[in-house]
């Protein structure tokens, strides 16, 4: 494999998985605004 | 200042007895200069917890005893180099950059938030519950006592020991203080071991990702053990490595120390042993490095084992009822263990097979079961993001991997991680906390190298930047609730009231209740605030009052409160009316139902207010509760009809 897509396959894997990740707290996002006051 | 004072002493007392161990076994001047410090209190730490078990069974839990333990070890601080003599960086001078700046800043931002929490009263559910309550009470009683519950209170206590000179000689704030200086000294030892293979960017990098870690977050300035624990294993996991890179035994009995310390802070620790024990056997000289790091463990961690049997009969109460006999049958019973076990399988969200145990790493990391506790507690994503850099650096150095430093750090990981995940009765996250920084120290440098040589450190930095920032972000929210009660002067009263579900009846009883009166309750985070003497109830780890789901003999429960001499309680729900008033629901805690309408409680008053799922997201719950403070009447209402 390339660098170029060795560097691509990297950048995805990374956004992709810190996404998935953030997912799991959608439910808390009511709460996060109650908690800094903007809801 | 008092306060801030006894914590600093007892910080300083760290370091000394640290410093004494380390030049004992002559392994302190063999360290980097900034080492000697971060060790020197890892080892102390443990050796002032070791120490202070025998205080507490002479009954030396009074004012000069503890000042002295203090006092005498500072004393060993003179053994360290000073702080002039510390060594310049000039080399990495060019490189304390913007970056090195922004993560400093970073930092810093953190430690102020942990300095908010460490200034404010504690919140935490589980430190409310035992773990500052335990040293409170021994204070009291001016020794250890033992505790005859499961799982909370007949359990190793070498953290918690640490706990008892700050609240005995500096009060709640210097506890506080002390849990954040302890947490910080994690993060302190986590960033000169990574120094030991990545540059002060890299590292500050690292300090970062773990300083700002949920689960840090969560436990590191409360009472919760597992961030502590952190220290003995790095010690002993880097002891190990010298051991057999030096074939020097010495480091096999500061291995074994570090092991023995964890194994006296928590059960967990009995398989970190095993698993310290397992690696440290992978060397030539492994008989007599293995029965010298057994005999050390043994004499560090031991202890509260020998306590727990020599108290009921069982080293680790209640693993083995059964099969031993107990010294009080009333400490325990079959029907307990049952309750026990089944509590322990709501802690269970995946069957412990080899498809899981590869999975569950995954799956904790996006949260995939309420169980793993591992959203706002758990590990965060860094791992998940560095892993195919780390893959890639294993692959690319695989026909040295044999010899690389990393491996015997990853080895003790995974089998801990093996021997934790097959035989644990529970499955939360943070009870792996203690070894997280080997995992994310070997993850980080490997990753690091294989993005340093294949010109992908650019890649690896927007995954650090990206965990720092949602970590950071998590932090901010986290300290709002503490900065506001800073920035506002809020009254100790008023903090509590709006963080602490049900804290206004305890202020009423502390108010109104006289000292001999003792108040039997089930709301675990109010046990620390009480001022008045108080019973925990539970119903699966305290067995002389039974409150199982399903027990429902209000007589025997009435019995069992007065033979504990229970004058009150502080029931929680409806007080049932005729109607509403139902036998068969009146079971477990709800027993006080039946004993209302017999008459043996005499209502005193009675308290609405909100349920705080969360310190931090108060909104995650808009339930109320209703509290009542009801008086224990004399036995005659037993004898009465009632309305039963």
């Amino acid at each position: 494999m390339s660098y170029a897509t060795i560097k691509i396959l990297l950048l995805l894997w990374v956004l992709s998985a810190f996404a998935l990740y953030l997912y799991q707290f959608k439910s808390l996002i009511k709460p996060l605004l109650a908690a800094l006051g903007l809801q | 200042m008092t306060a801030f004072g006894i914590a600093i002493l007892q910080v300083c007392s760290c370091f000394g007895f640290g410093a004494c161990a380390l030049t004992a076994l002559g392994i302190q001047k063999e360290l980097p200069y900034w080492e000697q410090w971060t060790w020197s209190f890892a080892v102390g730490f443990g050796l002032l917890g070791w120490l202070l078990f025998f205080f507490g069974v002479i009954g030396w839990f009074s004012t000069v005893p503890l000042i002295l333990v203090l006092g005498l070890g500072s004393c060993g601080v003179l053994l360290l180099k000073p702080l002039t003599q510390a060594p310049h960086t000039n080399t990495s001078a060019v490189k304390l950059n913007s970056w090195c700046c922004l993560l400093l800043t970073a930092i810093v931002i953190v430690a102020a938030i942990d300095l908010f929490e460490g200034l404010s009263p504690p919140i935490d559910g589980d430190s409310l519950a035992y773990h500052f309550v335990h040293p409170k009470n021994f204070l009291t009683l001016g020794r250890i006592e033992f505790i005859p519950r499961a799982g909370d209170g007949a359990i190793p206590l070498l953290v918690h020991m640490t706990y008892v000179p700050v609240l005995g000689l500096g009060g709640e704030r210097a506890l506080t203080l002390w849990v954040m200086f302890s947490g910080w000294a994690t993060s302190a030892l986590v960033y000169t071991l990574t120094r030991r293979f990545l540059d002060i960017p890299w590292s500050l990098s690292v300090t970062l990702i773990f300083l700002s870690t949920p689960a840090v977050l969560y436990g590191g300035g409360s009472g919760q053990v597992e961030i502590r624990n952190a220290l003995f294993v790095m010690i002993a996991a880097f002891a190990i490595i010298q051991s057999i890179k030096t074939s020097n035994i010495r480091y096999a009995v500061l291995a074994g120390l570090a092991a023995g310390f964890f194994m006296g802070a928590k059960y967990l620790g009995l398989l970190f042993v095993a698993t310290g024990g397992i690696v440290i056997l992978a060397q030539p000289h492994w008989f007599r490095h293995g029965l010298v790091f057994s005999i050390a463990a043994l004499a560090a961690g031991g202890q509260w084992y020998v306590w727990n049997f020599i108290n009921s009969g069982d080293p680790a109460f209640p693993l083995f009822y059964g099969y031993l006999d107990y010294v009080n049958p009333n400490y325990w019973s079959a029907e307990y263990q049952e309750a026990f076990n089944k509590i322990w399988k709501l802690e269970k969200a995946v069957d412990q097979n080899i498809f899981w145990f590869f999975s569950y790493p995954f799956a904790t990391t996006f949260n995939m079961h309420k169980v793993f506790e591992a959203g706002r507690t758990g590990m965060g994503p860094f791992i998940l993001l560095a892993l195919p850099f780390a893959i890639l650096s294993i692959w690319a150095s695989r026909k040295k991997l044999i010899q690389s430093s990393l491996l015997p750090l990853a080895a003790i990981a995974i089998i801990f991680y093996a021997f934790w995940f097959f035989t644990s009765p529970s499955q939360r996250i943070r009870h792996l906390l203690p070894v997280y920084p080997l995992v994310l120290l070997c993850v980080s440098v490997a990753a690091h190298r294989w993005a340093a040589g294949a010109g992908h450190l650019k890649i690896l930095a927007g995954a650090v930047f990206l965990t720092c920032t949602v970590q950071l972000f998590g932090q901010l929210i986290f300290g709002l609730n503490y900065a506001h009660r800073l920035f506002t002067n809020e009254k100790r009263d008023a903090f509590l009231n709006r963080t602490v579900t049900g804290y206004a009846p305890v202020r009423w009883i502390n108010n109104n209740l006289k000292s001999n009166s003792l108040v039997y309750t089930e709301a675990r985070q109010l046990i620390y605030h009480f001022k008045v003497p108080v019973y925990y109830g539970h119903i699966a780890v305290d067995a002389l009052i039974d409150t199982r789901s399903n027990a429902n003999n209000p007589t025997k429960f009435y019995h069992q409160l007065k033979a504990q001499k229970i004058s009150h309680l502080l029931a929680i729900g409806s007080i049932p009316n005729k109607k509403s008033y139902n036998l068969e629901r009146a079971t477990g805690y709800n027993q006080w139902h039946s004993l209302w309408h017999m008459g043996c409680l005499k209502h005193i008053k009675s308290f609405k207010g909100p349920v705080f799922a969360s310190r931090t997201l108060k909104s995650l719950s808009t339930r109320k509760l209703n509290f009542h403070v009801l008086k224990l009447n004399s036995s005659n209402c037993l004898s009465s009809k009632g309305d039963i």
